[in-house]
C-alpha cells in the first residue's frame, strides 16, 4: 500500500501543479479533488468513511470514466447515433415497381437509361455479376436478426 | 445498388439517398466503394487495358482510314481530376496549374472515335505535365511488354510500307514513332499546313470527347471529388470508365459504327500490287525485331524477351520514323484533298 500511496503522491503533483505549492498528503488530496470536481461528491463519501486512501477513490474514479468510454466489447455507446429503423421492403417494392416490373415498371426504358447512364440490359448483366460478391451486396445476418440490405 | 448509380451518375451526396431510398448515409457510402472496386474486379480485365481484338483493330483501322489517317489507333491525353478531399501530406504534389491551383490527379488515357478507352492509367498526381506522366505511364509500359500489341496488317502511307499502330497526340508530346502530332499554328507557312493540322486535331478530338463525355455522364467526376483514399478515387474512375466503355461496346452492336472505307482508298492503303504502293522506302518496327523461339532453354529465352523488348523501345521512341510518318501522312491528306476540290 506505502508504494501506491508513493505513485499516488506524484500523480497528485502532477494534477495540482497549477496550484503553487503542495506541503503534505493532508491538504494534497482536497486540492485534487476540487479540480476533478465532477467526483467531488464520490470524494466526500469516501473520504468522510474511513481514510485519504486516495487510490482507492482514483481507481474508482478511473474505472467509471472507462466505463463511459466504451463497453468491453465496443457495441452501442452514448452520443453516437443509434440505428434508424428504415422502411427497406417498401422502398424496395416501390423501387421494382418503378423500374424492374418488365413492361408494367411505371417509368420507361428510355427513362431508366437517362437516370441511370446504362441500359437495363446492362444495369441487369453488372447486377449478376456483382450479386452476392461484396458485404454490400448480399443479405447478411446481424446479432442474430435476419438483417437484409437489399441490393437493388 | 440504385443509390450507387445515382451517387456515381448525378454525382449527390450520400446523404440524399436516404429520404429517396431509404439507404443510411454511411451505408450509401461504403456500398458505392464496394461497387467501384468489384466493378473493377469483375470487368477490369475485360473492358479495360486490354489488346484489341482482330475484328476490333480491323474496325478501329478501317474508320481511321477512312478519316484520312491510316493505321492509327487512338488519340492519347491527359485530364486532370480536381480531388477535393485531398489529404494535406499529398497536397503539394497534387497541386497543379491546371484547375486554378487546386488539388488535381491526372488520368491518361487512348480513346478511339466510338470514344472506347482501351488504356487507362490514373493516379499521377497533379503537379505533373503531360510529359512527366508519359514518362511514367503503364501504358508505355504495356506497350513495351506486348500488353497492348501495336502490330498489324501491312499498310501503306504515300508509298511507304508500314506494320505498327499509331496515336494522334498534341503538341506537348515526343517525337516518337508512335505518335503523330499537329502543326502549331504559329509554324503554319502555307495552306497545306492548315490543312493538315485542321484533319489531324480534327481526328484527334476524339480521347477530347471521350473525357467530356465521361464526364458528362457520370456527374461524380466532374465536381472535386470527395472521397478520401487514393485508393477509392481511382477505383471510382476505373468503374466508370468500365461504365462508359460497356455502353460504347452496346451502341456499337446497336448501331454500327457509320463510315465505309472507299475501295480506292482501301486498295491505296492496303493493296500491295497497288501501283501506287510502289514499295520503295519500307518502314517497320515489328519487322525489325529480332524473333523469339520458345523451343530453347529458359536463361536463353528471357535473354531473348529482355532484347526484343529494348529494341521495341528504342524503335517504338525513334524520332526519324516519327518524321517520316508525319511527312508521308501531311503529303497523302494534301493529295487526297485536292483531288476532291
Amino acid at each position: 500500500m506505502t508504494r501506491s500511496m508513493d505513485e499516488e503522491e506524484q500523480d497528485m503533483d502532477v494534477a495540482s501543479s497549477e496550484e503553487e505549492e503542495v506541503e503534505d498528503e493532508e491538504e494534497a488530496a482536497p486540492g485534487c479533488l476540487t479540480c476533478f470536481s465532477s467526483v467531488a461528491a464520490v470524494g466526500h463519501v469516501l473520504l468522510a468513511e474511513e481514510s485519504r486512501d486516495l487510490s482507492t477513490l482514483l481507481s474508482v474514479f478511473l474505472d467509471e470514466d472507462s466505463d463511459d468510454e466504451k463497453g468491453p466489447w465496443g457495441g452501442s455507446r452514448p452520443g453516437r447515433s443509434g440505428n434508424i429503423k428504415r422502411d427497406f421492403e417498401g422502398t424496395y417494392r416501390r423501387l421494382v415497381s418503378f423500374y424492374f416490373s418488365g413492361r408494367d415498371s411505371l417509368y420507361t426504358e428510355a427513362q431508366f437509361r437517362r437516370r441511370f447512364r446504362v441500359s437495363s440490359a446492362i444495369f441487369q448483366r453488372v447486377y449478376d455479376n456483382l450479386h452476392g460478391k461484396g458485404v454490400f451486396y448480399a443479405q447478411r445476418v446481424e446479432k442474430g436478426r435476419a438483417f437484409i440490405l437489399w441490393s437493388e | 445498388m440504385t443509390a450507387v448509380f445515382r451517387t456515381v451518375a448525378y454525382g449527390t451526396p450520400a446523404d440524399c439517398q436516404d429520404e429517396v431510398w431509404q439507404i443510411g448515409e454511411s451505408t450509401c457510402l461504403d456500398a458505392t466503394k464496394s461497387f467501384c472496386k468489384l466493378m473493377v474486379m469483375q470487368f477490369g480485365d475485360q473492358y479495360l487495358n486490354r489488346t484489341p481484338t482482330k475484328e476490333e483493330r480491323d474496325r478501329i483501322l478501317r474508320k481511321n482510314a477512312a478519316r484520312g489517317f491510316p493505321g492509327c489507333f487512338a488519340s492519347w491525353d491527359c485530364k486532370h481530376f480536381v480531388w477535393d478531399k485531398c489529404p494535406v501530406a499529398l497536397q503539394g504534389q497534387h497541386k497543379g496549374h491546371s484547375d486554378g491551383g487546386k488539388y488535381t490527379k491526372l488520368l491518361e488515357a487512348i480513346a478511339d472515335d466510338q470514344l472506347f478507352m482501351w488504356f487507362i492509367n490514373f493516379g499521377s498526381p497533379g503537379s505533373l505535365n503531360d510529359i512527366n506522366v508519359l514518362d511514367k505511364s503503364s501504358i508505355v509500359g504495356s506497350l513495351i511488354t506486348g500488353d497492348l500489341d501495336l502490330k498489324t496488317e501491312p499498310y501503306y502511307i504515300n508509298g511507304t510500307r508500314r506494320d505498327w499502330m499509331y496515336f494522334l497526340a498534341d503538341g506537348i508530346y515526343p517525337d516518337w514513332a508512335i505518335f503523330v502530332k499537329t502543326i502549331a499554328p504559329t509554324c503554319q507557312r502555307n495552306e497545306h499546313d492548315k490543312q493538315y493540322a485542321k484533319k489531324q486535331e480534327a481526328v484527334r478530338k476524339d480521347i477530347e470527347r471521350a473525357f467530356g463525355v465521361l464526364v458528362k455522364k457520370y456527374h461524380a467526376l466532374a465536381r472535386p471529388i470527395r472521397l478520401w483514399k487514393e485508393e477509392d478515387v481511382r477505383n471510382m474512375i476505373y468503374a466508370c470508365v468500365i461504365l462508359h466503355n460497356m455502353t460504347v461496346e452496346e451502341r456499337i452492336k446497336v448501331v454500327g459504327d457509320g463510315v465505309e472505307l472507299s475501295d480506292e482508298d482501301h486498295a491505296r492503303y492496303y493493296d500491295e500490287t497497288d501501283e501506287r504502293n510502289n514499295n520503295v522506302n519500307p518502314n517497320g518496327i515489328f519487322s525489325r525485331l529480332p524473333t523469339i523461339d520458345d523451343t530453347g532453354e529458359l536463361e536463353h529465352n528471357m535473354a531473348q524477351r529482355f532484347t526484343r523488348a529494348n529494341n521495341l523501345h528504342y524503335l517504338l521512341t525513334d524520332r526519324d520514323m516519327h518524321v517520316q510518318l508525319k511527312k508521308d501522312l501531311y503529303a497523302d491528306i494534301i493529295r487526297r484533298s485536292s483531288k476532291n476540290k
